[in-house]
């Protein structure tokens, strides 16, 4: 399965298990411009998964109204970077609808799928990788996989967890990640980094397109410089895995982080922040 | 009378047909009516031959010819509409004709009126002073100098739209998708005075009059009671709240005066399971479903039996067991989630409605569009309803929205809608009860926008007298004020005089003083709540951000008034 694919066998499953999931959002009915969707609309009913106005904010408002009455919404934001429209939805009002009420209500079961980071052709506004913003906001997990076994187990936790998941999808892998993938329901765990490379000298963290990126980086690295990398797929961006980090970082005393997004208040500055305290003060060793 | 001599004029009002008829009842002034069924040939035969009309043996100036719909069996109706009064009620139509006789020299026309109503608005009388016809308005005038344009036309012109009326009645009708309206060779653009404001349905008069016994939902004296004593208590409360934050013993406050006949009259007419999502100022929606005066009061002190847990400012009330959502500060947030809540309801079949409360302010956030359109694309059983009270914070409508309020926007979404005096309880308990009816029925949204007057300051940080007068306010207070009209309604069935309403008054001030009094012996809630429900269970980083502010506050203790708060 490629990666987009991998996305309709979660999305699949999902609708298969829970009779109270729809999946929605614009273009979604005909299968998605990224073909996410397809075949859905025909074997779950219009009522399920179905067509927006087009409006991200109308999107998300939407899908947290229907968590909030017992269903289970997957939401499709047509492209990471017109999200934004819905910031308001999804920072005052889906991370902070379980607090405030005191955990009288909550949208936990909302998850928010949407295509993110560059491609090539996408230019300014078809590239964006916003994650940071949303890792600045209690109550919300922002998750990223690297490939089609993890966005299906990914997305599939996403879809159980009793939060509110953002889930953006690196759009380029959509096509040209291929790998095996089980057609049957599985999750992988949220908050876990994987160590995909072990390595003595630096860890290089990463994340969805990024992870590929340091792949190279770490053969260019032994051939050229006989350097030993480790290297880390965060995959989880909010709660992020500090530990396994923090252990890694402990065992090779360098860390380099790589992201797509604006380097200046990005997440790889959280981390680098947050690993210096943790070497300093010991935390997890 | 030469008939021959009669000029026609037409009237072409490229109105979208709004597919909502909220009014069903024919009027009274109506004198008759004849449908035919015609090919375009005969209608062009009709048009040309008027000298029919005086066969009924009514005024040729009275006539009207209206076209109508095209019916299941693309039959085409027209409909002859002889009007003696200035009112007819029904059908909408898409192109209508005017008739002048200059015999008489007077002339009607008509405009389209959103909710269902076709309205004579102009009655002319017209002289001939030289080479000059001067127009006397006899009748109101919604928009002259449309009417002036019309009648400046000839017989010439009426003979080529006639031309291109019947040959648009062949075989060309517009096919662009979403499209349901007909051609026109008129550039004329829809001005927004060219129809009548949406009348305001109300029930009683400002003296508790009903005017129709058929309108009064006839609650029996208990239920009546208890929708007025919980206005009542509402407007106690408010009371001793706002003078508690003038005293400092708490931080905050918003007050209802005014809105309470919204409130009741929406909240009595719910299913008690109905959703509820509100905007801030709807505290008599859960005073009317059971909210106890010690939950209101524990709230708005932030203490440790707070459901909140002390997170939010006061007014944010929120109940799982009564079904009403949680208020959050951003405005207009909860529509479009009533909308998706609407829509699981649907889907769960249970026959229940989501009520959406919000004000005349907030419906001009964008997520109040997104959510009117979701609502009525995706057929979600919600109830938007509107408190139009005049302001927002203190922004007056006039510089919020230049349109005919609300309501206006509704049929522009396919929504039904209503407006309706909000300071009448029975016609908000009418208007909701119908929306409840319809949106269950019909799996579809209903918007009803409740015109109301808020009494007092937006909230206690507010000081209305900066933007409106002393006098407006004073007007709505003691000329047309909800809970008064609701106790002159009782007291003519002799469910309530002077001495009950003393009794009662002395009973809920008590009520409300001790309750006040309890809460505020309450403790805060333990600083540790600070980090629960952030997430479904406390991830390892907030754990550790726990333990940070713990180790801190036991080193500096002397710098915090612990000993308000419960215990870590």
């Amino acid at each position: 399965m490629n990666l987009f694919e991998s996305i309709t066998s979660a999305l699949d499953c999902a609708l298969k298990r829970d009779p109270s999931a729809c999946v929605f959002g614009e273009d979604v009915g005909f299968g998605g411009v990224f073909r996410c969707t397809v075949g859905l609309q025909e074997k779950y009913g219009a009522d399920r998964v179905f067509n927006t106005p087009l409006s991200e904010q109308g999107i998300a408002g939407f899908a947290i109204g229907l968590a909030v009455a017992g269903a289970t919404p997957i939401a499709e934001m047509q492209f990471a970077d017109y999200i934004f429209p819905a910031f308001d939805q999804i920072v005052n009002e889906a991370a902070k609808f379980r607090y405030r009420s005191g955990n009288l209500f909550d949208c936990g079961k909302l998850t928010i799928r949407a295509p993110c980071g560059a491609v090539g052709h996408g230019a300014l506004y078809h590239s964006q990788s916003p994650e940071a913003y949303f890792a600045h906001t209690p109550g919300l997990k922002v998750v990223i996989p690297r490939g089609p076994f993890n966005a299906k187990g990914l997305l599939t936790a996403c879809i159980n967890d009793p939060n509110p998941c953002i889930f953006f999808e690196p759009k380029i892998l959509y096509r040209s990640a291929i790998e095996e993938v089980p057609v049957g329901d599985y999750s992988l765990p949220l908050s876990q980094a994987e160590v995909l490379v072990e390595g003595s000298d630096i860890t290089l963290v990463g994340w969805g397109t990024q992870v590929h990126v340091l792949r190279e980086v770490v053969k260019l690295a032994q051939e050229k410089l006989k350097v030993n990398c480790e290297l880390i797929d965060l995959r989880t961006i909010l709660p992020w895995d500090e530990e396994t980090i923090a252990k890694s970082v402990a065992k090779t005393g360098r860390l380099l982080i790589a992201h797509e997004a604006p380097l200046t208040g990005g997440f790889g500055a959280e981390i680098a922040a947050s690993i210096q305290v943790s070497l300093i003060t010991r935390a997890y060793y | 009378m030469n008939r021959r001599a009669l000029f026609y004029s037409f009237l072409v009002i490229s109105v979208s047909v709004f597919a909502y008829f909220a009014f069903s009842k024919v009027s009274d002034t109506i004198v008759t009516e004849i449908l035919i069924n015609s090919s375009k040939e005969n209608v062009y035969a009709f048009l040309s031959n008027l000298e029919n009309i005086p066969k009924i043996s009514l005024p040729a100036k009275s006539v009207f010819i209206t076209k109508d719909v095209v019916d299941d069996e693309n039959v085409r109706h027209v409909n002859v509409i002889i009007v003696e009064n200035l009112k007819f009620v029904g059908n909408l139509n898409l192109t209508s004709y005017f008739i002048f006789d200059e015999e008489n020299y007077t002339i009607r026309s008509y405009s389209h009126i959103l909710n269902g109503f076709l309205e004579i608005t102009n009655l002319w009388k017209i002289t001939n002073e030289g080479n000059k016809v001067k127009f006397k308005e006899i009748y109101q005038v919604a928009s002259p100098k449309i009417l002036i344009s019309f009648v400046k036309r000839e017989a010439k012109e009426l003979h080529q739209h006639m031309v291109r009326y019947s040959s648009s009645l062949g075989d060309e009708k517009p096919q662009f998708p979403g499209s349901r309206s007909e051609y026109t060779y008129k550039l004329q653009f829809l001005m927004p005075d060219q129809y009548e404001g949406i009348p305001v349905y109300r029930v009683m008069t400002r003296k508790g009059e009903v005017l129709d016994s058929a309108d009064d939902p006839n609650l029996d004296k208990e239920t009546t009671q208890k929708m007025y004593k919980d206005m009542t208590l509402l407007n106690t409360m408010d009371r001793i709240l706002y003078e508690s934050q003038r005293q400092g013993r708490i931080s905050f406050y918003m007050t209802n005066y005014g809105e309470e006949g919204t409130h009741i009259g929406s909240a009595a007419a719910l299913d008690p399971k109905d959703l509820v999502f509100g905007q801030y100022r709807e505290a008599g929606v859960l005073m009317h479903r059971g909210y106890t005066l010690d939950e209101f009061m524990n709230q708005c002190l932030g203490n440790v039996d707070d459901a909140n847990k002390a997170r939010q400012m006061p007014v944010h009330y929120g109940s799982d067991k009564l079904r009403f959502v949680t208020i959050s500060s951003p405005l207009a947030t909860q529509i479009p989630q009533a909308a998706g809540a609407a829509y699981a309801f649907k889907r769960a079949q249970n026959n229940l409605v989501v009520m959406c409360y919000f004000g005349e302010g907030a419906a001009s956030e964008g997520d109040a569009h997104s959510a009117f359109n979701f609502a009525a694309t995706l057929n979600c059983p919600v109830i938007f309803f509107c408190r139009n009270n005049g302001y927002a914070i203190s922004t007056p409508t006039s510089d919020q929205y230049r349109g005919d309020g609300i309501a206006a926007r509704g049929p522009g979404y396919g929504i039904p809608t209503l407006r309706v005096d909000g300071n009448d309880v029975w016609a908000v308990y009418n208007a909701v009860r119908e929306a409840r009816n319809l949106a269950i029925s019909q799996n579809r949204p209903c918007l009803i926008e409740a015109m109301t007057y808020r009494i007092g300051h937006h909230s206690t940080s507010d000081d209305s007298q900066a933007y409106r007068s002393v006098d407006e306010v004073h007007f709505w207070h003691s000329e047309d004020h909800p809970i008064q009209r609701l106790r002159w309604y009782m007291e003519r069935k002799n469910w309530w005089n002077d001495e009950t309403e003393k009794e009662w008054m002395q009973s809920s001030r008590k009520q409300v003083l001790e309750a006040l009094s309890r809460a505020e012996k309450k403790k805060k809630p333990s600083p540790s709540q600070m980090f629960t429900d952030v997430y479904a269970e406390v991830p390892p980083h907030l754990k550790k951000q726990f333990e940070e502010v713990k180790k801190h506050i036991g080193n500096y203790s002397k710098e915090y008034p612990l000993d308000k708060f419960e215990k870590f």
